[in-house]
């Protein structure tokens, strides 16, 4: 890489979202325009925001890495994230939870449920949940966009995590959601043109698609025999029915991150951004085409990498990137395209990790000033805004993890991210917006086994967390407590049926439910949606 | 409803590949992922359709 163009291409970048961060600071005047963008956002940059939130260098780098090596199934997630990720959460869900935090004042993911369940511990609990959990999250979105610097820039990997954190902490600190949201949505602009040009350069390069897959096809006898052995049957087929990669597969990587970004409180509080239900439906129309060209694309071309190198070095894409499939989509990159592509590329994923993080860091620290400390009567924090600390806590955190995690787990993480959030909020965020009969108690009880069964599975069940961890090894001397299929069913498949079955079950029960009846006055105040 | 019946037929059709000839129509070896790759495409499509439809509706009253 030249750096004579890169560091003026990089000036003029950070220029840019230096200037649009600048603006969405002198924009921010009132709290709510720091939390909700003064409920006023335009809907093409709460679309791109919302789907450059969602889309982090962990989706394009190391979930492309992950469908390189399993191959097309990984489609599948591409086309729950359109319908569930963009569809139902805007023009569904996403409507509801925008009058639902009109109607209660709420800013925040865990303020929008504790007021509708008239429960301060709901808040608090989700806020500690978010604050507590999502550095982890943070950090490997972080580890993506650093390991992008150290292949395309030859950048130390020490260097470019401390220079992201430093970055997004300036952004979010001074100009809160409106700064991340216009940066969030040049970002997106830069993503969506440099993955469609990805796209289509690949194909092209594969002979076309109907080329493209049928070389993939006939490639099958090349898939590595220890891949073979956990059911992977060609990257143009699904992998074998029960074997473990199609657990693996299904329950955590398709399932996990297709219905968690339901009850991300980061995607969620975006609907809270906007003016009206026209906003969002229009939304969908720029969302579903974004989210096209990230996931599905990544998804297309990770599989198609393997043709590629076949065809150039004789080796598959897991044997070029020596095993690790974070790599391969950076060496793909590298490989593939013309160098002023690479240019263009290095600003997408820098644009895909600055607007996750943000965002994340945003919400982390939201959940600390706001739904922890300000619901508790802690208004000042070591004489500063408790959200403002709250980025640097999120931040130092993120980097910290950052050095501790291993290699390759960017996928992992995030499906475990993604599924815990399903356990512990979908539940009460749907009984929110669609029952009003639920109750608080029901919500307490529900968010606690969804997040307590999770938390289990991941460390006695889960076979990669668990034996990561080494808790369960050190307490009952073997790395799972359950034989096979276990070890390889995510906690999120019995964890959020548990969760649901609870919510439903304890609100039958508990006789508050007619609270609703009982005092009309209060009624109004802790309603579901009003039609 | 619609949605939901063209991805049914689509899903009749895709998995009912056997053929290489059929296996022709994208180069898939497997008709779920045929089935997966052209809903993807299409569930796209029909985000771009729905908010191109609903371009001015619900918008707040005056």
């Amino acid at each position: 890489m030249n750096f004579a163009i890169l560091v003026p291409v990089l000036i003029v970048y950070m220029g840019i979202m230096s200037w649009l961060a600048y603006y969405g600071y002198k924009k921010t005047v009132t709290e709510s325009d720091y939390l909700v963008g003064g409920r006023n956002i335009h809907p093409s940059i709460m679309a791109l925001s919302y789907g450059a939130t969602f889309i982090s260098t962990s989706a394009i780098v190391g979930f492309g890495g992950v469908a390189a090596a399993h191959g097309f199934s990984l489609l599948w997630l591409a086309f729950l994230n359109i319908v569930l990720g963009i569809f139902v959460a805007f023009a569904i869900f996403g409507t509801r939870i925008r009058k639902l935090s009109l109607e209660l004042n709420a800013t925040t993911f865990p303020t929008l449920l504790g007021k509708r369940y008239n429960s301060k511990f709901i808040t608090v609990f989700a806020g500690i949940m978010i604050f507590v959990l999502m550095p982890a999250y943070t950090s490997i979105v972080l580890i993506g966009g650093g390991r992008f610097l150290q292949e395309s820039m030859s950048m130390n990997f020490n260097l470019a995590l401390i220079i992201l954190a430093a970055i997004i902490a300036i952004y979010v600190v001074t100009g809160g959601i409106k700064a991340v949201m216009y940066t969030d949505a040049f970002g997106a602009v830069i993503m969506l043109i440099g993955m469609a040009i990805f796209l289509f350069v690949t194909y092209k390069a594969v002979g076309g698609i109907i080329d493209g897959h049928s070389g993939l096809s006939a490639m099958k006898d090349l898939v590595p025999q220890a891949l073979v052995d956990q059911g992977h049957r060609g990257w143009t087929s699904m992998p074998e029915f029960g074997s473990p990669l199609w657990w693996t597969i299904v329950s955590t990587i398709i399932m996990g991150v297709g219905v968690g970004v339901l009850a991300q409180p980061q995607l969620a509080m975006r609907c809270m951004t906007v003016k009206d239900d026209r906003a969002l439906y229009r939304s969908v129309l720029v969302g579903g085409i974004f989210i096209f060209f990230m996931t599905g694309a990544a998804f297309v071309i990770g599989p198609l990498s393997n043709l590629y190198f076949y065809n150039g070095s004789g080796e598959i894409s897991l044997s070029v990137a020596k095993g690790n499939v974070d790599l391969i989509i950076p060496i793909f990159i590298n490989q593939l395209m013309p160098e002023w592509f690479i240019y263009l590329f290095t600003l997408t994923l820098l644009s895909a990790t600055i607007s996750t993080i943000s965002s994340l860091i945003h919400v982390q620290a939201t959940a600390f000033g706001q739904d922890i400390l300000k619901t508790l009567g802690v208004n000042k924090f070591l004489k500063m805004n408790p959200s403002r600390i709250g980025v640097l806590i999120g931040v130092i955190a993120a980097v910290i993890l950052a050095y501790l995690l291993p290699a390759g787990i960017i996928a992992q993480a995030t499906a475990f991210w993604f599924g815990i959030c399903a356990a512990g909020f979908l539940p009460i965020l749907i009984g929110a917006l669609y029952w009003k009969r639920s109750t608080k108690k029901a919500a307490i009880a529900s968010m606690i086994t969804g997040f307590t069964v999770s938390i289990i599975g991941f460390l006695f069940f889960h076979l990669k967390e668990a034996s990561a961890i080494g808790l369960s090894q050190a307490i009952f001397g073997k790395a799972t407590l359950l034989p096979f299929p276990w070890t390889h069913v995510d906690p999120l498949f019995y964890a959020l049926p548990l969760s649901t079955f609870v919510f439903i079950a304890v609100t039958l029960m508990d006789k508050s439910a007619n609270v609703n009846k009982q005092q009309p006055e209060k009624a109004k105040i802790i309603p579901a949606v009003s039609e | 409803m619609k949605a939901l019946t063209l991805f049914g037929v689509l899903w009749k059709t895709c998995t009912q590949i056997k053929t290489k000839e059929e296996m022709g129509l994208l180069g898939m070896e497997d008709g779920i992922i045929t089935f997966v790759w052209i809903a993807t495409v299409v569930s796209a499509v029909g985000c771009a359709i729905f908010g191109a439809v609903m371009w001015n509706k619900g918008g707040e009253p005056k």
